[in-house]
């Protein structure tokens, strides 16, 4: 049972909807979507800190035969990636940075408060900007999941995250980011999951190919007919793999490494990412880029 | 065997055709480029062009059509390839008016060379530009043409894109004396790498395989704004097509404003000012 879930019930009862009571129709509880808490819904359908985890101790232990203790989660909203890494070992440190100081809120009280003391007294979280020098310490590992570095939407800004990214590591240390892409990436686009609960949907409202602009949407869809539209949104720029791989290296990373999901014989993805220097376009893919600090 | 051979072997079309005839039948068209690329330079620029580069020229149609546009008009063409020059010097040049000829300067050298005079316009066509792989490459060429350029000059390029080309791909097109084929070989999404080929197909049914081949990097509309703008040029501007459902007389450009859809397939030009 999800935690997280179960924290967003306390809404219970607010009844949000007075108008149609005051017309005197019969009165309706609230609907799934009014008790639902779209962070909690964010984390349970869109992020997998387990294999997130599993795949940055892998990426560092390959290249230093240890494991990497202090991880760096940028655009970390909710902190959830960054309880579960300190949960994961007991000498593990994480930082979170994010712009959003209700998100970082609810992540104190939803992820880093349940989990105890003894995990959230290892989890520094900084309201700030990801471009600033935040003074934090210095990490073996730092991740910018989810594609939030596409908020970035030129070339020189883009660049200068990744140096701040560089800066801010250990000597030795990972920085590593997800893309997406494929045919379908660069159309507009609906596709709707199940969740347990719910439905999640990914609408990618428009692309444009003159400047790759991609304006995007969450919506969560409950049995009873209620949504949640447009619970979240993102006005990204969609980067491709050959810009981020040159703009990693401009920034100083070295051995800047693609990872490819693998596949079983049905061709359908096995969830283990493995270095690769060349593919065929599909329709939809999702990779892992990692680049050391020398 | 006491039987005397059959007549001799008739030779195919394919081996009777010229792969830089059936080239500049299928893809070229000198005499509509000349109009379009004197209409958007005289919106974007004011004035009529008068001397013109044809970077990557090939057999040099585009160079020696724009010098028989008008008494006034030069062109200076680049490319590696001898042989396609001579090709180029034998079938157009030497078939022009002699005071025509004499305003056209063809050179076998490397666009990076940076050959010839300075010009109104320079032009890079048929994604020619993509054999550069590396952004710094590219750059470079990119700040050679602007060194090139008169001091309100620009330079003109065109992209391809559209999600059918960033996979596997082959369209054909009837262009009279054969088929055209475009065959995308691969596209790598890693690197944007695409290998493409170009194929004539015959009434007799045989073939001219690859023809022409390119290996090329495709890149983005915002990466060449980008190595654009970094290489010195103040304005970029990227031209549309408007929609039009009739093929023969496809949309005027125009720079969009708003954004525009992307689709399974177009083309582009791109208008640089120095």
């Amino acid at each position: 049972m999800d935690l997280h879930f179960r924290g967003e019930v306390t809404n219970m009862g607010k009844p949000k909807n007075k108008a149609r009571g005051a017309r005197g129709k019969k009165k309706k509880g609230p609907s799934q979507a009014d008790r639902a808490d779209k962070h909690a819904l964010y984390q349970r359908s869109v992020q997998t800190p387990d294999a997130d985890i599993e795949f940055f101790t892998q990426v560092y232990e390959a290249r230093h035969g240890k494991t990497p203790l202090i991880m760096r989660e940028d655009f970390c909203g909710t902190a959830y990636l960054s309880t579960k890494w300190v949960q994961s070992h007991e000498n593990r440190k994480a930082i979170g940075v994010d712009l959003d100081g209700p998100t970082l809120e609810w992540g104190r009280v939803n992820n880093l408060e349940p989990a105890g003391e003894v995990v959230s007294n290892r989890i520094e979280l900084f309201e700030g900007n990801v471009l600033d020098d935040l003074g934090a310490e210095p990490a073996d590992v730092t991740c910018a999941l989810n594609f939030s570095y596409c908020v970035f939407h030129d070339r020189p800004t883009l660049l200068r995250y990744f140096k701040r990214a560089y800066e801010d590591l250990a000597k030795g240390g990972i920085f590593i980011c997800e893309l997406y892409g494929g045919t379908e990436a660069i159309i507009e686009y609906e596709e709707d999951r199940e969740v347990a609960g719910f439905t999640y949907q990914w609408e990618q409202a428009s692309f444009n190919p003159i400047d790759h602009h991609t304006v995007c949407h969450i919506h969560f869809e409950f049995s009873d007919g209620s949504k949640i539209k447009k619970a979240f949104t993102y006005e990204w720029r969609l980067w491709t793999v050959p810009e981020l791989r040159e703009l990693l290296a401009e920034a100083g990373f070295e051995d800047v490494t693609v990872y490819w999901e693998a596949v079983d014989e049905d061709g359908d993805g096995t969830g283990e990412f493995e270095p690769t220097e060349c593919e065929e376009n599909q329709e939809s893919w999702l990779v892992y880029l990692s680049a050391a600090k020398p | 065997m006491a039987t005397a051979r059959k007549s001799r072997v008739r030779r195919t079309l394919a081996a009777q055709a010229d792969r830089h005839e059936l080239y500049e039948a299928s893809v070229q068209d000198p005499p509509t480029e000349v109009e379009v690329f004197d209409r958007l330079f005289r919106r974007y620029r004011g004035r009529r062009p008068l001397s013109l580069r044809e970077d990557f020229c090939g057999t040099a149609c585009l160079a020696v059509t724009w010098a028989g546009s008008g008494p006034k008009r030069t062109a200076i063409g680049v490319d590696l390839d001898r042989p396609t020059l001579d090709w180029g010097i034998e079938r157009h040049l030497e078939a022009a008016p002699k005071e025509v000829q004499s305003r056209v300067k063809l050179y076998e050298a490397d666009v990076l060379d940076g050959v010839g005079t300075k010009t109104d316009l320079t032009v890079a066509l048929n994604f020619s530009y993509c054999i550069f792989k590396k952004r710094d490459e590219l750059r470079r060429y990119f700040e050679v043409v602007r060194e090139h350029l008169a001091k309100d000059g620009a330079f003109l390029l065109d992209a391809y894109g559209g999600w059918e080309a960033m996979g596997l791909d082959q369209t054909e097109r009837d262009v009279g004396p054969c088929l055209y084929q475009w065959d995308q070989e691969r596209f790598d999404p890693l690197t944007h790498e695409t290998l493409c080929h170009i194929h004539f197909v015959f009434d007799d049914g045989s073939e001219m395989r690859k023809a022409f081949t390119y290996d090329w990097r495709l890149w983005t509309v915002p990466e060449l704004r980008e190595v654009l703008a970094e290489a010195g040029f103040s304005r970029v501007r990227v031209l549309w097509e408007k929609t039009s459902n009739d093929d023969d007389n496809p949309g005027a450009l125009y720079e969009p404003k708003r954004p525009v859809d992307n689709q399974e397939s177009w083309w582009t030009y791109i208008f640089a000012e120095k």
